[in-house]
């Protein structure tokens, strides 16, 4: 039996059959021939196997970053930053690359569609003449005030023509509500800035890249907050200063996220008490930091703090408190920022408040010299920006369709997705005669909409966005189709062009424009060229190199410096409420938004699906996250599958083991669990915002973060997708490493 | 099975036999590889979508660069547009009845708006950087490299390889030859 083969003819054989290999390998060429595809009908300047590249302004979130598209032989095949735009400058994120992955959806809809009943799937083509007709007439016949709109974060100019629509209309104006937005804290962040300002709410500008040391209270800047990419960028001036100065950076958060791990330091802070820490510190410098901080306006409020208290409720010793503190007299530009994760909690905005006070109380507010100022205001008024709504304006909007005083809904955006089910959007509307979507995929509120009228892409669409959130200059970003619609789709800004033209009365008096690009020319013709980075003498010129720069913005920064702002006596901080509360529910649920998918408006893009979370490496699936000395006191390992529930909902997670989160704490991203939004969305992991109670803030914004959960096992086990081994996370495990 | 052929002696005669096999194994795989891959190939390269000729419209005195104005002004020639086409063809009258059918084709093809999907004969690999303008612009003629296409129907399959390129830049003036032989003049 060991004589087989000997070890000279197994060589033999082996040698003979790689030659064969070889030589036959040599000449076969699979290779089809390729085939040609001239036009059709050519467009003019197109010239064959030349490229065009058309300056545009990407919508994968709601920063407005400039793109610059390649276009060849009439086909976008990659999108790039806009290195002359102020925001992003050439540099763009893995969502905004995989753009053209929504372009070229196998799933798209190609026409508008009615729906037989709501909920089967039978759709039925239509004509859009007969589509708007169709919505025309449901909105005329309409009780006064009975119709409504529902969006996200919409284009720009979508916002600044369906505002005055439904003003006309004396309908309810637009509700905006948006994931991304709430999770950014965007409103309550603007709320409290106006607030202790003494201005227009506003987001203010935290100029990172000169300054030498930041606390980042939960912002997560280099992965989804705000403008990612302009923080990025920032982030990098930051730690390059010049004369090899290297800026330091604090991230207190509950959980090490991408953010925290380039940080120096990661505090994991206990949620929800932010503002007690901020207060803390501010009081330590008001005591013992001497100088600016004692004499500031801002002392008093920060007298009454109780430090011990603080320590003892954030799990931050006072010494390190003091250390935190003090460390930041040492520095000529520190910058505190509160972040995203405060807006969570029932107590963000006076969390907020505290740390924005924090850093008028170190003389950072005022002033061009100051670390914090303004977003520039607009460059013309005309220009109007969407504005999030609050939690609040969703649900007060859902009442009243479950009151059945909502006759006509009109919805740009994915609610039955996005919102609580807690805030019983479907209840909702069940009540509403005539529902109206504009999904251009079929996603889970399209399902149950009776009139499906698919808008474009934004690379097929024209538009703008006011690049309002982290820019230094009032810029405005412009959004050009690079590619003829390739679907029989309409802009939805057109589409409430046509009905205002079909209501006629009071609504086409306030939307005269026939069609977006009018629209837009009108806004554009409204421009003028004192500082912009192109000359503008006449409406024409104004349009061209809108067109071909991507916007209009003026070449120098200009920044919108507060005045110093009158100085609050007290600051009411509440004690942070999170549902289920003595409930049995042991753990508080952190969600996060995915670097890829965002709130899960990128799951559509398997681009975006195969990204792997920078800090687990995983893909595909949805997660949760457990410290290991949870994992082991609950009896769970890596890859099992356990129940996450709250007194909402539950939902199904793998378990992945990570040392980098507090152990009273459990994350899940977000992004997952699609029941319907597309081939590479649909049935995988599961929506973590199912589980969220629905509770507000002191703004009226949703406190995501204040839910408690507790881990139920289910046995099952599946291997969760991802790319690195897990050597150094059961060395954490077997060693009991705690994080902090 | 294996095993049984393995566990007997072995000897030269059984090695023999094994390379026997193995050439006969190769030389059904070089006849597969004719019949079901390289046959089809010769086949699709003829299988065009429409019944074109280049030399009825070059004898009909159409210049080169009216369907091909890419070449004098960009890397690729391109094929002309259906548009470009029919702006000819609805008012040529047909010679005959086979001209007429063909043309038909032209016309249907145009009234369902979609374009016409050739199969295409002069491809370069990934890693050239072929470009017309310069070679037109040195007075290159066009059958230089495409034959004449004046007697030919769709178009001829050349060799269009390096040695085919270089021939030619060799045996240019010698103070261009240093630069049209460098290797990175056409990959880069």
């Amino acid at each position: 039996m060991t004589q087989f083969l000997s070890r000279r003819q197994f060589i033999q054989l082996g040698g003979l059959a790689g030659t064969a290999v070889a030589v036959s390998g040599c000449t076969i060429n699979l290779q089809q021939p390729e085939k040609l595809e001239p036009y059709v009908t050519p467009p003019e300047e197109a010239l064959p196997g030349e490229n065009i590249w058309y300056a545009s302004t990407c919508r994968q979130c709601a920063a407005g970053c400039g793109i610059i598209v390649r276009v060849s032989n009439g086909r976008p095949r990659k999108i790039e930053g806009n290195p002359q735009h102020p925001l992003n400058r050439g540099k763009l994120c893995a969502r905004g690359q995989a753009g053209l992955q929504l372009l070229y959806h196998p799933d798209r809809l190609r026409n508008a569609v009615k729906q037989a009943r709501r909920g089967s799937r039978q759709f039925t083509p239509l004509y859009w003449e007969a589509a708007l007709a169709q919505a025309a007439e449901r909105v005329k016949a309409a009780r006064p005030g009975a119709v409504a709109f529902y969006g996200n974060l919409i284009p720009d100019n979508l916002a600044a023509i369906i505002g005055p629509f439904f003003q006309a209309l004396n309908a309810p104006a637009p509700v905006l509500f948006d994931v991304q937005a709430t999770f950014d804290g965007r409103r309550t962040l603007a709320l409290a800035t106006g607030q202790l300002l003494g201005v227009e709410p506003a987001l203010p500008v935290f100029d990172i890249a000169r300054a030498d040391v930041v606390f980042s209270f939960g912002a997560n800047f280099t992965e989804t907050w705000l403008s990612p990419v302009a923080y990025g960028h920032a982030f990098a001036a930051l730690r390059g200063g010049p004369l090899g100065k290297r800026g330091y950076l604090v991230q207190f958060e509950p959980r090490l996220s991408a953010t925290a791990a380039v940080a120096d330091k990661w505090i994991p802070i206990a949620p929800g008490t932010e503002a007690a820490v901020a207060l803390a510190l501010g009081k330590i410098l008001v005591l013992e930091g001497g100088g600016a901080a004692k004499d500031s306006p801002f002392a008093a409020l920060f007298r009454s703090a109780d430090i011990q208290g603080a320590a003892a409720a954030s799990g931050i010793s006072e010494d390190r408190l003091r250390e935190l503190a003090l460390s930041l007299v040492r520095f000529a530009r520190p910058v505190i920022i509160p972040g995203g994760a405060l807006a969570g909690h029932t107590n963000a905005a006076a969390a907020m408040t505290a740390v924005l006070a924090l850093n008028a109380l170190l003389g950072q507010i005022g002033g061009q010299a100051g670390a914090i100022a303004l977003t520039p205001a607009a460059a013309d008024p005309a220009f109007a920006a969407a504005t999030p709504s609050s939690f609040a304006d969703a649900r007060a909007l859902i009442e009243k369709m479950k009151a059945g005083a909502i006759d006509v809904l009109f919805v740009h955006g994915n609610p039955l997705y996005d919102l609580p089910v807690a805030a019983g959007f479907a209840e909702g509307l069940a009540r509403v005669p005539f529902v109206v979507s504009f999904s251009s995929l079929v996603d889970e509120t399209a399902v149950q909409a009776d009139l499906i009228l698919p808008d474009h892409t934004y690379l097929e669409s024209w538009g703008y966005q006011v690049v309002a959130p982290v820019a230094d200059r009032p810029a405005l970003s412009g959004q050009q189709p690079v590619v003829a619609a390739l679907y029989d789709t309409r802009a939805t800004s057109d589409v409430f062009l046509d009905l205002a033209l079909r209501l006629g009365g009071a609504v086409k008096q306030a939307l005269p424009w026939p069609n977006t690009v009018e629209f837009m020319k009108a806004l554009t013709g409204k421009l003028r060229g004192k500082d912009a980075a192109y000359p503008v003498k006449t409406p024409e010129q104004a349009w061209a190199g809108w067109r071909q720069m991507g916007g209009w913005w003026p070449t120098a920064e200009e920044r919108a410096a507060p005045k110093p702002p009158p100085a609050p006596r007290t600051l009411d901080v509440s004690r942070p409420q999170f549902a289920g509360e003595g409930g049995g529910y042991p753990f508080l649920l952190y969600p996060y938004g995915s670097v890829a998918l965002g709130d899960g408006r990128g799951a559509s893009q398997p681009w975006l699906q195969e990204t792997p979370d920078p800090m687990t490496t995983a893909s595909w699936d949805t997660w949760v996250e457990i410290n290991p000395i949870t994992a082991k006191a609950l009896g769970v390992e890596r890859d099992d599958v356990v129940k996450v529930a709250s007194a909402n909902g539950e939902i199904e997670a793998i378990v992945y083991i990570y040392p980098g989160i507090r152990p009273d704490v459990v994350a899940v991203p977000l992004g997952q669990g699609h029941s319907s939004f597309g081939r590479y969305a649909n049935n995988k992991g599961a929506n973590v915002l199912a589980l969220l109670a629905a509770q507000t803030n002191e703004r009226g914004d949703l406190a995501w973060a204040a839910t408690r959960v507790k881990i139920v096992p289910t046995g099952r086990r599946r291997v969760l997708p991802r790319i690195e081994n897990n050597v150094g996370v059961d060395f954490a495990q077997k060693n009991e490493k705690v994080p902090g | 099975m294996l095993q049984s052929l393995f566990r007997a002696r072995p000897t030269r005669v059984w090695l023999l036999l094994g390379g026997a096999a193995t050439l006969i194994g190769l030389a059904a795989l070089f006849a597969a590889f004719w019949i079901f891959i390289q046959a089809p190939r010769a086949q699709a390269y003829a299988a065009q979508p429409l019944p074109f000729e280049h030399s009825k419209h070059v004898q009909a005195g159409v210049n080169c660069f009216f369907c091909h104005p890419g070449a004098t002004n960009g890397p690729v020639a391109g094929l002309p547009s259906l548009a470009k086409c029919m702006g000819c063809h609805v008012a040529i009258t047909p010679k005959d009845a086979k001209d007429q059918a063909d043309i038909d084709k032209l016309i249907k093809q145009w009234e369902t708006g979609r374009p016409i999907r050739w199969v295409k004969i002069f491809e370069q690999p990934d890693f050239v950087r072929f470009n017309h303008r310069p070679h037109l612009a040195q007075g290159v003629a066009c059958e230089t490299c495409h034959g004449n296409v004046a007697e030919m129907g769709y178009a001829q399959v050349y060799n269009l390889n390096m040695g085919f390129c270089l021939n030619c830049h060799r045996a240019q003036s010698a103070e261009k030859v240093t630069r049209l032989i460098d290797c990175a003049t056409c990959h880069y």
